[in-house]
């Protein structure tokens, strides 16, 4: 059992090392394209998320940055995330578990994820107004589904401070 | 802390060195020293057992609230 759990934290550690790199190289795409797609707009037809965004390059460079500073942002979220799992991996002791360090990395990962819903929200609001102008902008940014992770990681993030004061508790139980 | 333990007394009544209560009771010295120095939270029965068993003492003589 042992073996299986310390297996399965391994697995978990590398496919959080490769979702954070991922989310890095998207972001870094996303900010040469847009510094290129600038001085050359005919580059952003066809984008490294693989929809294009030339059509809003019309629109002018404030709502195609604003559109592009979204997916940074949420991306970058997502990577912070990432990072934050990664540190807990480090630092969580199996034999005594409940820690201030990871409870406080566990409340900064639902704050991430907060702020990520939010951005997300916004930006689907401004999707939404650039549709009704006529841009053929399609995009789902899932913003209930990071408030609804943010929600439950909160709740996670209680009961683990509870852990702790029983914890502590009990190793001064004599 | 409002409940204290009086270990103090006890172990010079008994002319104990606080290393031989501990190994009695099969307690650690520093969670000894904690139960000593009125940080700990709680102490189980099975603990306070062996130890009025050290001292041939009584709960009431080593355990005192005030209030």
């Amino acid at each position: 059992m042992k073996t299986n759990t310390s297996t399965i934290y391994t697995v978990l550690k590398i496919v959080f090392w490769i979702i954070l790199i991922g989310h890095l190289i998207q972001t870094g795409s996303i900010i040469i394209n847009y510094f290129i797609s600038v001085f050359n707009p005919n580059v952003s037809n066809n984008t490294f998320l693989g929809d294009s965004s030339s059509n809003l390059n019309e629109l002018g460079l404030r709502h195609y940055t604003s559109y592009l500073s979204f997916q940074i942002a949420i991306l970058l979220s997502k990577a912070y995330m990432a990072y934050l799992a990664i540190k807990i991996f480090d630092k969580i002791n199996l034999s005594n578990p409940f820690s201030e360090t990871v409870a406080n990395l566990i409340v900064k990962i639902s704050h991430s994820a907060l702020g990520a819903g939010i951005i997300a929200i916004i930006a689907q609001g401004h999707t939404q107004w650039l549709a009704k102008q006529g841009f053929d902008v399609v995009k789902e940014w899932n913003g209930g589904q990071f408030l609804f992770l943010a929600g439950i990681i909160f709740i996670i993030a209680q009961i683990f401070k509870r852990g702790i004061e029983l914890q502590q508790e009990n190793e001064l139980t004599i | 802390m409002p409940i204290n333990i009086n270990l103090d007394v006890m172990l010079a009544q008994r002319k104990m060195k606080s290393k031989e209560l501990a190994e009695i009771v099969g307690i650690t010295q520093a969670n000894l020293s904690i139960l000593r120095s009125g940080k700990a939270k709680a102490v189980r029965f099975s603990t306070l057992e062996a130890i009025c068993k050290a001292l041939d003492c009584q709960p009431g003589d080593i355990l005192k609230y005030t209030s």
